[in-house]
């Protein structure tokens, strides 16, 4: 009996501890999903924004940053269309994400002989990114983007010292609950970004990336 | 049809003694070392039978110790008819499959190495509290292991006895109960991998899906693991972003256990015994699996919507398909060659050849008889070592070749950046001519590689430097599209993703490189 009572006592803290976990999963999700339209949250996450290489990259940010301290309306989201495959079906399917784009240059619906006799279905979908996560992931990204790219060590750590940089930037304003309060703060800091965006541009010239 | 499951199980079951015949032949060496050279007092000593730190002491023997969940069988055996406490049993038991040096290596070169840690300490904290519940609560008295047959406890006296006897032990080991509990372990793995269709599992795992978890734990219980296979999947979920929690239980119930593994603890412990001690080990598997599931995912992943990690797990074929055991035949060859495995089939053959042997001689003369009987005279230069003594030098020795075999294992960086470029080269000829199955074959070996050529570095330096981390990362991703695009049947860009995939291949080479020169790549 008293074992039982042990074993059952157990259970309960098993439970108690798996609820801690779902309780912490509905709280990020509710954060994630403040910055996500309702059609992203299908998918959300998804990194079909990241840029191809690093001087693509640089440019984005470019844009950005002079969107954000110029004078005007804050800079609308973004839409990005993308296709969702649906490879084989039932308990076996899953998905496969491209870009709208990539996807028609890769050949679109026409697909290769050997995978015609398996079940996919093609889904074109769309998301909306809003400048300021736009800003985030891609500030976040630059270090893998610049690890496929002819940089030595050197140039790398620089190019990651700057995304560490720029991204307590935003982290320290990304608490602005609205757009005009964070570009307000964000001009604030406008010289020290254009100084980081300056020497990102250097390095673009050695990475070997083209536009 | 009938061809289709057979021929499919018959590979998958290779696949598994495969991975698992060196392993299971250490089993049986170490069980046999505890037998005739520690003997069970020594045996319970060492496992601290009588002091408080029993649990703890079989969690860290079972760290050091280079076994999987069929390999422990035999050791877990000669544990029980030793009379080691059935709690420290259990740790070491649950321990051993786990973790070893080499997967816990390779578990710091595949994600934060903070998310290793954690399932370390977890997996520690389910040992330790099943460990502590079955000693108070659900211990029996008795400690007779049902499976240990007629066999006598030998220690045998000194010199070719003593090793004669270890041999005989390890050898016969493979020819009694522990095989058939092996054995069932191999043949439910293949049926369960078999009874999914090729790829079902690659959606299964995704971090929105509640019950990824559950599922995992469900699934990969029955399936055979090895700590290093489980330990890459691992890897794999945390590079694209699949459920943490799901993860946790793959290690836990995928390398930790299998089903021969519970039927040896329900032959030994009884039935409701096993029953509350899976109850107990899948709850708290699940409860630690959703309380980590978030905060431990890695940050800036994008989720792939799908997974290769486990295509291994699910049948091996399409339905449909021709030519199956032609198919399987140059499979079965391959994964050998790839795997390594023709050593530990080896080793296992002949263990399972000499057991044999013995068992013919045993049934005339008793052989334990001979070993224990003292030589009349030694030679003055033989120095009698107690059997203890060399028990503990051949468990240190163990643990000293299984770091040994750390280094073999990863080596230096230019050794395998060797190997690797030649398999590298294979795969981008591979996708320039079209040969899709070749492409498959080769991005599994290639991402298997780079992996390993990180730990090699980590190993030998004790740290390994973003850059080189980033370069690594940045190829395997190259790797995963060139698979992914080509799954799909999106095939237009592949011979410019194949030049984008040596492209990085040579950046992560002169990364590894000493001398950092990036040959063939213009500034």
């Amino acid at each position: 009996m008293k074992s039982l009572s042990t074993i059952i006592g157990f259970l309960a803290i098993c439970v108690i501890l798996a609820g801690c976990g779902e309780s912490q999963q509905s709280d990020s999700d509710q954060n994630g999903s403040s910055k996500k339209n309702a059609d992203s949250d299908t998918h959300p996450n998804l990194s079909l924004h990241k840029p191809k290489s690093l001087s693509v990259a640089v440019l984005r940010l470019k844009e950005m940053h002079e969107a954000l301290v110029a004078d005007g309306d804050f800079p609308a989201p973004k839409t990005i269309k993308y296709v969702e495959v649906i490879h084989g079906q039932g308990a076996s399917g899953h998905s496969h994400f491209y870009s709208a784009a990539d996807y028609e240059a890769n050949g679109g619906d026409e697909h290769d002989d050997d995978h015609e006799e398996e079940h996919e279905k093609v889904e074109h979908r769309s998301m909306e990114i809003d400048l300021r996560t736009e800003l985030t992931d891609i500030t976040g990204w630059l270090p893998d983007i610049a690890a496929d790219s002819n940089l030595n060590e050197t140039e790398w750590n620089s190019v990651e010292a700057i995304s560490d940089r720029l991204s307590k930037i935003i982290g320290t304003i990304a608490a602005d609950e609205s757009d005009s309060s964070f570009r307000e703060s964000w001009k604030l800091k406008s010289k020290e970004v254009e100084s980081m965006l300056g020497d990102l541009e250097k390095f673009v010239d050695s990475s070997g990336t083209s536009k | 049809m009938i061809e289709y499951y057979v021929a499919g199980g018959a590979l998958r079951g290779a696949q598994v003694i495969m991975d698992a015949a060196i392993w299971i032949a250490f089993g049986c060496f170490i069980a046999a070392i505890f037998r005739n050279m520690l003997g069970p007092d020594k045996t319970r000593l060492l496992f601290g039978n009588e002091g408080r730190f029993g649990l703890l002491i079989g969690w860290g023997i079972g760290m050091l110790l280079p076994v999987c969940s069929l390999g422990v069988i035999p050791v877990v055996r000669e544990l029980h008819r030793s009379g080691v406490k059935q709690g420290t049993l259990i740790a070491f038991g649950l321990t051993a499959p786990l973790f070893n040096p080499l997967s816990i290596l390779y578990g710091f070169s595949l994600s934060d190495p903070v998310a290793i840690i954690v399932f370390s300490a977890a997996a520690m904290l389910i040992v330790t509290g099943l460990g502590v519940v079955w000693s108070k609560f659900v211990a029996s008295e008795s400690t007779k292991d049902s499976g240990a047959t007629e066999e006598t406890r030998v220690v045998a006296t000194s010199g070719v006895r003593r090793s004669l006897a270890v041999i005989h032990s390890a050898s016969t080991e493979m020819v009694s109960w522990s095989l058939v509990f092996i054995a069932l372990g191999v043949l439910v793995s293949a049926a369960t991998s078999v009874a999914f269709e090729h790829g079902s599992l690659q959606g299964e795992t995704e971090p929105d899906k509640v019950f990824a978890p559950v599922f995992m734990a469900c699934y990969v219980t029955p399936v055979y693991s090895t700590p290093l296979l489980a330990m890459s999947q691992i890897g794999g979920m945390f590079q694209h972003g699949n459920s943490v929690g799901a993860a946790f239980s793959l290690l836990i119930l995928g390398a930790g256990v299998n089903i021969g593994l519970l039927c040896w603890f329900g032959s030994a412990f009884g039935l409701r015994r096993v029953l509350i001690f899976f109850g107990l080990l899948l709850s708290m598997t699940l409860a630690l699996a959703y309380a980590m599931d978030k905060p431990l995912y890695p940050k800036g992943v994008s989720p792939a919507g799908h997974t290769h990690a486990f295509d291994i797990y699910t049948h091996p074929y399409h339905k449909g398909q021709d030519g199956l055991w032609a198919k399987t035949r140059s499979s079965i060859s391959e994964y050998q060659d790839k795997s390594g495995g023709a050593l530990g089939l080896r080793l296992l053959g002949t263990l399972v050849l000499i057991g044999s042997v013995f068992r013919l001689v045993e049934l005339r003369w008793d052989l334990n008889s001979y070993f224990e009987s003292q030589d009349q005279a030694a030679p003055r230069w033989d120095l009698a070592l107690p059997s203890w003594v060399i028990g503990m030098v051949a468990c240190i020795g163990l643990i000293v070749v299984s770091i040994f075999g750390a280094y073999l294992y990863y080596p230096e960086p230019e050794s395998l950046l060797d190997d690797l470029s030649a398999i590298n080269a294979n795969c981008v000829v591979a996708a320039r001519t079209g040969d899709w199955e070749g492409v498959e074959k080769w991005v599994v070996y290639c991402d298997d590689m780079s992996r390993r050529l990180e730990v090699g570095v980590f190993l030998r330096t004790g740290s390994i430097s973003k850059f080189k981390r980033a370069k690594a990362s940045a190829y395997r991703e190259k790797l995963d599209e060139l698979r992914d695009d080509i799954a799909v049947g999106q095939t237009s860009r592949t011979k410019e993703q194949a030049m984008e995939l040596l492209q990085s291949y040579l950046r992560m080479s002169a990364a590894f490189r000493k001398s950092q020169t990036l040959p063939g790549l213009s500034r």
